[in-house]
């Protein structure tokens, strides 16, 4: 019988060789004595992704490293680990008879489709049983593109997951990858063979009446909305409280964070919003910035969304994700949580955390992150790239 | 004259957590923690952090934290 084992690991320590050391320690102490397949790293930019990389692969030799670094802190379902001195955080995976893991990764350069595709291409090549899904994360930025190429390789295997996240927006993030650590780069992680898994994407918002077609810009700049100038219809949506950054230009990723815009689709029946967070205005022109893709033709719409429904979410991706895989069967857990929406939340992410999934994940090892964009599997849409959104992929034993 | 955004952070770090003063680095964009006692603020550094303030501590809080930064 096909088995799959987890161990969490994270450390506050100052010393990052110290603070990996004893991740890895209590990750490792998770596994039973079984050598780990996969070692999924995450750490804030307090330290430095390089060393945590020759850490890691020093402690766990021949252990294929995949991660990104998280903004604000690091998520468990025994809460928040912050500190001043940052924090590192390992989920270490093992698996024995039909189970294997697969890693692939690539630099993103001038050509994130080809980049996806390169990734994607590693893991097909490498993979010693079909993957069954993806855990995808890469530099913010190019997602959409990434997915698409990734799709060349391996079309209809579900990808979840989130984009390499910094605390200040400064570009101060790392992907850590098979190959080392890159600022512009993704790697993708495959679960081959006998696991069962169950995953979900959420965005807690509803759709207002606000709505408007995108008639200026492109990929990730709106410049009009219905032939005005997109900042000036956003403000006008939000009540006039973008006016100083519409004078100003300046980040609006506050302001927007619990009223975002969202593109709708049909699928199935069933309307599934894109969710995209704006996040910076300029003066010169009133266009504004988003962190997913709009075309011009989009018809978006204005979300709306509270603190209590981003900490409910919790409790609804865990009964949506179980339906799908019996408690007895779990064995990990990745929680993506979109860094917006968490300092939207605040400190009582921290209790929501312990509320909803310390004892729905009791004896399983949940590692959490948060990201500048999350990933996910929407049933009739494929694998898409979104903001301000929250995702749970359950690992288990067939 | 000190630091003022380091007061701010060392205040927000003793009333909230270490979680906190990440979330003063995003709203604000500015990596608050480069800032020691005796640094000398950069002026829009400093009207960002301010600007984000309330949305981290209770009205009670900014005016205490103001009567601090006073003296």
């Amino acid at each position: 019988m096909s088995r799959l084992w987890a161990g969490f690991g994270t450390s506050t320590a100052q010393d990052t060789q110290e603070a990996t050391r004893e991740a890895v320690s209590m990750a490792s102490a998770g596994l039973a004595g079984q050598k780990p397949g996969l070692a999924i790293v995450t750490a804030t930019v307090e330290h430095d992704a390089e060393k945590i990389f020759a850490a890691v692969s020093s402690a766990l030799p021949g252990v294929p490293i995949h991660g990104v670094t998280t903004s604000l802190g690091v998520l468990s379902k025994e809460g928040i680990v912050s500190d001043s001195n940052g924090v590192v955080a390992i989920l270490l995976l093992a698996a024995s008879e039909m189970i294997s893991f697969a890693v692939g990764c690539s630099v993103l350069g001038d050509d994130a489709i080809a980049a996806g595709r390169r990734a994607a291409e590693q893991i097909a090549k490498s993979a010693q049983t079909p993957p069954r899904v993806l855990i995808v994360n890469g530099s913010p930025g190019r997602e959409e593109d990434v997915l698409a190429g990734i799709a060349q390789v391996l079309p209809d295997v579900p990808a979840f997951g989130g984009s390499a996240a910094d605390h200040a927006i400064l570009g101060e993030w790392s992907v850590f990858t098979k190959d080392g650590v890159f600022r512009d780069a993704v790697s993708v992680a495959a679960i081959c063979g006998d696991v069962a898994f169950s995953g979900a994407l959420l965005a807690p918002f509803v759709p207002t009446t606000a709505s408007a077609k995108v008639t200026g810009g492109q990929d990730r700049k709106m410049t009009a909305l219905d032939g005005q100038p997109a900042a000036d219809v956003l403000n006008r949506w939000l009540d006039g409280a973008l006016s100083l950054q519409v004078a100003e230009g300046g980040n609006i990723l506050a302001q927007t964070a619990l009223r975002p815009l969202a593109i709708r689709h049909d699928v199935g029946g069933n309307s599934h919003f894109v969710t995209l967070h704006p996040a910076h205005i300029h003066a010169e022109d009133r266009s504004v910035d988003l962190f997913a893709r709009i075309r011009p033709g989009d018809t978006v719409c204005m979300m709306s969304g509270s603190v209590q429904g981003l900490t409910a979410v919790l409790s609804e991706l865990h009964a949506q994700t179980s339906r799908n895989l019996p408690k007895e069967k779990i064995r990990a857990a990745i929680l993506i949580y979109c860094a917006g929406c968490a300092g939207a939340v605040g400190g009582s992410l921290h209790g929501a955390l312990r509320e909803h999934l310390l004892r729905s994940l009791a004896d399983v090892p949940v590692l959490g992150l948060c990201t500048f964009g999350e990933q996910g599997y929407i049933p009739g849409l494929g694998n898409v790239h979104q903001d301000l959104s929250v995702s749970l992929l359950l690992l288990g034993e067939p | 004259m000190g630091s003022e955004i380091f007061r701010i952070v060392a205040f927000v770090e003793k009333r909230l957590t270490s979680f906190a003063i990440s979330r003063l680095v995003m709203m604000s964009g500015v990596s608050v923690r480069k800032y020691k006692s005796d640094s000398a603020d950069d002026p829009q550094d400093l009207r960002k952090v301010r600007g984000v303030l309330s949305s981290l501590l209770s009205s009670e809080e900014v005016s205490e934290l103001d009567m601090l930064l006073r003296h």
